[in-house]
């Protein structure tokens, strides 16, 4: 029988050496053949040497060690560490995916270890019980976009990046392939489409007023027609004129 | 019921809108002493111009000098009292501070009281006007004009004295009338927004206090470096022991039950430097050669007031989102200046790294949210946070809050210091600016 193999993910050295170090000792027949320090290489390795087990540090630079697991073959069996059980891996205590708590208890990867070594070498667990694991631990970690979950808008003019407060920004208009965000005094571009953002701004605060334009409630300054009939809105303190399309004209109904 | 001074000027919003250069008087309560001199001093010398435009006209048909003096004697007194007596009256009532209900009907009285008198000089005008100046004007306009002039008719009188009374009433007090009986209601309502206002900022302070009290290690943070210690006890004692050090160093500085001051919501910039520094020695051993980080805060800004766990947010996220995720690691910067914006002076505390940058598009960050509620919270306006990428690879995050010029600040902080800290020599010291620490 050819000796398990195994990838060592862990982007602190000392710790690194350390886990190692008891794997030596307690489960001296597993054979090491990767150690990585950052997410990029653990992938390259995962994927390229299909190793029995694979140790992957759920923090680490470039790639975190879910991302890492998603791309694992079905015949690697993945135990995650982790400082802090912040994703709580710990829910699947049982399940397809083991966790070690840092820093890792001799006896706790005693029982770890026994229980992989049962399972090396059968494709015990099917692929797709571990996709709805990772499913389940991704969703709680990841920020995905709900309602009025957006508190920084990223952007940047010319080769300037600015990050501004959500509550700073006046209005969004869409032009071309960008997103024009727009506060006070300032204003930046993001390649995030209106939709999106609707999806994540809170909509009591931010009102859509047109195909091409989001604009901030309260900035609202007063509502004008043009000579062609048509409804143009201005914001507080700028001078942009922005349309006001007969889909959303309801809004400006008076009371 | 609460009562107010009669004596002090009121609360800006019980009155509105004296901007005028002749409403000064309606700042202080109607019918007090400070009230009724402020408006007699305007009143006054207004009536008066008008008895002396007057005489001066009458004197002028006559073509006599001396009817206009005697007129002037007259008029001015009679129309002086016009204006004065009903609120001198009604002021000497208020000063009695009667309960509110007899004030008020005694008031109403004070101002009748005023128009009688009023009436009583107006009739002392006309029979003086009817003893010197009738006689007069009968002998320009001998004839039946002169005979017509001195018998009106009764109806006639009657509306010209209902039209005094109404004037009378309207100067003698009437119009403060109705500024006299909302008065209590506005500084109820004064007293009201006052108090609301005094526990918003009650409630504010305790939160601050309670964010302060809360404050926590970050746990990925306190449990990676006791994992770190952990491997490198027996391997690395020495690097296992500096990492303990920097670790106690930072737990010291950054968790306030760690300290005298309980509980405070002041602190220095030294104080959160010290956070930001100690939590960067920790990092600095488990990360080593991946981690490099200076301090360069000139020592007079050092003693200044800067809230406290804000620092350290931005700190944290530098590493995090910046260093971390960087293979080759990256640099930390710490920078304080004073800037001159517009016509204040502010403290702008940065904080530079070299690391993978911003990433565009919308994000979460509630960390940077709650240093933006801080800032908030504590100088409205005037505490910003500001991110911006660099062009050069990246982010610097910029707090700036209003500088206080040192000298009453720093004897302060000097005397919290010496309250907090074992004399000189026990401690390590603080760094000096500029420090390189990689």
């Amino acid at each position: 029988m050819t000796r398990p193999q195994a990838v060592i993910a862990e982007d602190e050295e000392a710790q690194r050496r350390k886990l190692v170090e008891l794997l030596g000792e307690i489960w001296p027949e597993l054979e090491i053949v990767a150690q990585c320090e950052d997410g990029l290489s653990a992938l390259e390795s995962v994927t390229s040497l299909q190793p029995a087990v694979a140790y992957l540090d759920i923090r680490m630079p470039g790639l975190t060690g879910l991302e890492i697991a998603r791309a694992a073959g079905p015949g690697t069996h993945v135990v995650f560490t982790t400082a802090y059980d912040e994703y709580a891996v710990s829910a699947f205590d049982h399940g397809a995916i083991d966790y070690l708590l840092k820093p890792i208890k001799r006896e706790r990867l005693e029982q770890s270890v026994a229980r992989l070594k049962q399972r090396v070498g059968s494709h015990s667990v099917n692929s797709t019980t571990i996709g709805a694991v990772l499913d389940a631990l991704q969703g709680r970690m990841a920020s995905r976009p709900t309602l009025g979950s957006i508190r920084w808008i990223t952007g940047s003019l010319g080769n300037i990046t600015k990050m501004f407060g959500i509550d700073e920004v006046l209005f969004f208009q869409a032009q071309d392939k960008h997103v024009r965000v727009v506060t006070l005094d300032d204003e930046v571009q993001i390649r995030t489409p209106l939709r999106e953002l609707l999806a994540a701004l809170d909509p009591e605060a931010f009102w859509r007023i047109h195909r091409s334009v989001i604009v901030r409630a309260a900035a609202i300054h007063r509502i004008e027609l043009d000579v062609e009939g048509k409804l143009q809105l201005r914001v507080k303190g700028r001078t942009d004129l922005l349309p006001v399309s007969s889909a959303y004209q309801y809004r400006f109904k008076p009371m | 019921m609460a009562r107010y001074s009669l004596d002090e000027p009121l609360p800006s919003d019980v009155f509105a809108g004296v901007a005028s250069p002749f409403g000064g008087y309606r700042g202080y309560a109607t019918f007090s002493w400070p009230w009724f001199w402020r408006r007699t001093a305007v009143f006054a010398p207004f009536v008066t111009a008008i008895a002396v435009f007057q005489a001066a006209v009458l004197s002028a048909q006559l073509g006599d000098a001396r009817i206009g003096m005697l007129c002037v004697l007259v008029g001015v007194p009679i129309w002086v009292s016009f204006v004065i007596s009903g609120p001198a009256l009604a002021s000497f009532v208020r000063h009695l501070r009667l309960p509110l209900g007899r004030e008020r009907t005694a008031v109403v009285g004070a101002i009748f009281v005023g128009v009688l008198i009023s009436c009583g000089g107006q009739y002392l005008a006309s029979v003086f006007s009817r003893a010197e100046v009738s006689p007069r004007f009968s002998a320009l306009f001998s004839g039946p004009a002169g005979q017509k002039f001195r018998e009106t008719a009764p109806v006639v009188v009657a509306i010209v004295w209902g039209c005094d009374i109404a004037l009378f009433f309207l100067l003698g007090g009437g119009l403060a009338l109705r500024t006299y009986f909302r008065e209590q209601r506005s500084w109820e309502n004064a007293q009201h927004a006052l108090e609301v206002e005094r526990l918003r900022r009650q409630k504010n302070e305790a939160d601050l206090r309670l964010t302060v009290l809360q404050a926590q290690v970050e746990p990925h943070f306190l449990f990676n470096t006791l994992a770190s210690i952990h491997s490198l006890i027996r391997t690395e004692p020495a690097r296992a022991e500096a990492t303990i050090e920097a670790l106690a160093d930072h737990l010291r500085a950054s968790m306030p039950r760690f300290r005298a001051e309980v509980g405070s919501t002041h602190s220095t910039l030294a104080q959160q430097i010290e956070v930001c520094t100690s939590y960067l020695a920790v990092m600095k051993v488990r990360m080593a050669h991946r981690l490099r980080y200076s301090v360069e805060v000139p020592e007079t800004l050092r003693s200044h007031e800067f809230p406290p766990l804000i620092l350290i947010s931005l700190v944290e996220n530098a590493i995090k989102h910046g260093v971390e995720p960087s293979p080759t690691g990256g640099n930390v910067v710490l920078s304080a200046a004073v800037a001159v914006h517009g016509d204040s002076r502010q403290l702008a505390v940065s904080v530079t790294d070299d690391g993978v940058g911003l990433r565009p598009g919308p994000s979460g960050g509630l960390g940077l949210n709650n240093v933006r509620e801080q800032l908030a919270a504590r100088f409205g306006l005037n505490g910003t946070l500001v991110i911006r990428g660099r062009t050069v690879g990246g982010v610097t995050a910029t707090i700036r809050v209003p500088y206080e010029e040192q000298g009453a600040l720093s004897d302060r902080a000097a005397t919290e210091r010496l309250a907090r800290e074992p004399p000189a020599g026990a401690s390590e010291g603080t760094p000096s600016g500029g420090e390189e620490m990689a």
